[in-house]
């Protein structure tokens, strides 16, 4: 397997990437090179350059290409390597992204990919920002695009700092704060020094006195909803998720199997096929963060998604 | 003044070192070797130091940075290096330019790289040397960021034992390796670690037209730290992580030092 530097012309931008090749040294990297082959195209976390955090994308280029999997890892415009603007805050940066900035750009480096390399189909990953832009550009470049991978896919809008979206999903906010703390105050329940804390007076019970009445509220406020999307929820995405696992799209999907993160993504299952179709296999990994690379879940994702793409698109 | 940008592999036995070229169109007037900072720190810094890259081209510099070996870019297991091999990698980075030079050599060393830019200028490797935010010793930096691991442990550990920063040098020294800030440290990191202090040859005292140290503000604090994440107060006063730090006071200073740094060989020659 080898390392090789890649670039394409998308859109006035000069595209970096990195290609693992699995045919190693000595190869040529020519027009045509993995012909017939299935390829994994891999997008990157929002503003971070293309090996992510802990180089887990560069590792995971590796691993897949070491099972025979030509893989690609691109910056884009502005990010990483490659030269452009961006917007100033954090938070910009991220509704563009959700809002399908890249799709645009990556829709014409897949073609470029498809006629210059050869592939026969290919997978698109991508993690939490890239997520969006790998689910999106998914629907565009069917049939050529097979499956989809998503590394704790972002599925709500970045409003509550930039006051966007109005009253009503900045509520949305609050009742996921809300059931987020739910969820840590149950698990404090469960731990014999947390009564300790509580049978000493130790605790702050005007905390549990408002999180009880923010809690009721919240579940009214739930039930008035009924099944119609949060307000915050990026739509498009989870209509285009619903549309492609719907018709049979493989998804594989890894998350932080977090109390939170778990009620988070709850609220989308119906959307996400998630435990109830068999095309989108979802991985909930324990003691880990954000940047799924401690507590073991690299070594998971790295042992996992190979044999995943191998046995579904053989 | 334009400029381009190449992007590369060099071999270092048997390992793929990344190594990236801004050139300015005409005739350099210095070549900067840049040595970044400590793997956990990369993403958060790559931004602004490919921008820097870019801004010392236009500016007529030619730049080299890399990834070091295991990090990054390059290929290797962060897990199988230690401090000393990175310091081989810089230079390597440097070699790159060849022995022949008629133009000043910087090497510049962001945080955990000016420990080893310091090292390579004490051994006649560059003309000038400067350094950005740089730590006492790779030991300081190890021990500094263990503190991340003991946070991480608060928010995703179960278990009612919490390790304290002393077991972890324990494991460290009795062999087994831990998870740091997303990277496995070694024993062998760990020990390596003690060899590489900041050194500043004892000649240049005063002579801060050879070698000039920047202590980074909160704005530049993440250039060489997680702890940073480039914030900035909008018109409203909340301090909100930016996209591209503002940096531009930093690259200008520094930039006018490199540019004094040129002259002067160029008057010497």
């Amino acid at each position: 397997m080898k390392r090789r530097i890649v670039e394409h012309q998308v859109l006035g931008a000069r595209l970096v990437g990195t290609l693992h090749d699995p045919r190693g040294d000595g190869a040529a990297l020519v027009d045509g090179c993995v012909s017939g082959k299935t390829g994994l195209l891999c997008l990157n976390f929002g503003q971070q350059p293309r090996a992510w955090h802990g180089d887990l994308g560069a590792r995971l280029a590796d691993a897949t290409a070491q099972a025979g999997i030509p893989t690609l890892r691109f910056d884009m415009p502005g990010l990483g390597d490659v030269d452009g603007t961006v917007p100033t805050y954090l938070e910009e940066l991220w509704l563009e992204l959700q809002r399908g900035q890249h799709v645009p750009v990556v829709e014409p480096l897949i073609d470029q990919l498809r006629q210059r390399y050869g592939f026969a189909r290919l997978a698109i990953s991508g993690f939490c920002g890239g997520a969006v832009t790998a689910i999106l550009a998914a629907r565009s470049r069917r049939p050529f695009v097979q499956a989809v991978i998503a590394f704790e896919p972002e599925l709500a809008y970045t409003l509550v700092a930039l006051g966007g979206g109005g009253e009503a999903a900045v509520e949305h906010k609050r009742e996921e704060l809300v059931r987020e703390r739910i969820s840590v105050a149950w698990q404090r329940i469960r731990r014999p020094e947390a009564w300790r804390r509580l049978l000493s007076g130790g605790v702050d019970f005007g905390y549990y006195r408002r999180l009880v009445r923010e809690a009721a509220r919240a579940g009214f406020a739930s039930v008035r909803r009924g099944k119609a999307l949060p307000a915050d929820a990026i739509a498009e995405v989870l209509e285009t998720w619903r549309e492609l696992a719907g018709k049979g799209m493989p998804f594989l999907v890894y998350s932080v199997g977090s109390a939170q993160r778990e009620a988070f993504y709850r609220v989308y299952e119906d959307y996400t096929g998630r435990g109830r179709l068999p095309n989108v296999t979802w991985h909930a990994l324990p003691d880990t963060n954000h940047t799924l690379v401690i507590g073991g879940a690299a070594e998971r994702i790295l042992e996992t998604t190979p044999r995943w793409i191998l046995q579904t698109l053989p | 003044m334009e400029y381009g940008s190449q992007f590369d592999y060099v071999d270092v036995a048997g390992v793929q070192l990344y190594v990236v070229r801004h050139r300015p169109a005409a005739a350099p007037r210095a070549s900067v070797v840049i040595a970044g900072p400590f793997a956990p720190y990369r993403p958060d810094s790559y931004a602004s130091l490919a921008r820097w890259g870019r801004f010392l081209a236009a500016a007529g510099h030619e730049v080299i940075r890399f990834d070091y070996r295991g990090v990054g870019e390059s290929s290797g297991r962060f897990e199988d290096f230690t401090f000393s091999d990175w310091y081989a990698d810089l230079t390597t980075a440097v070699g790159l330019l060849g022995n022949q030079r008629s133009v000043p050599l910087v090497l510049h060393g962001v945080g955990l790289g000016g420990i080893f830019a310091a090292r390579a200028f004490g051994a006649l490797q560059g003309d000038a040397l400067a350094l950005w935010g740089s730590p006492r010793s790779a030991r300081n930096l190890m021990t500094d960021a263990l503190r991340a691991r003991l946070a991480g442990d608060l928010v995703h550990t179960t278990t009612a034992t919490r390790k304290t920063r002393d077991d972890y040098v324990a494991e460290l020294e009795a062999g087994t390796s831990i998870e740091v800030d997303d990277y496995r440290w070694t024993r062998a990191l760990w020990l390596d670690s003690e060899q590489w202090n900041l050194e500043l040859p004892a000649t240049l005292e005063g002579q801060a037209e050879r070698a000039r140290s920047w202590t980074l503000t909160q704005a530049h604090a993440h250039l060489v730290t997680a702890t940073g994440k480039g914030v900035r107060a909008d018109p409203d006063k909340k301090m909100r992580p930016m996209t591209s730090p503002a940096v531009d006071a930093l690259f200008a200073e520094t930039l006018g030092w490199l540019d004094e740094v040129a002259a002067r060989k160029k008057d010497v020659a």
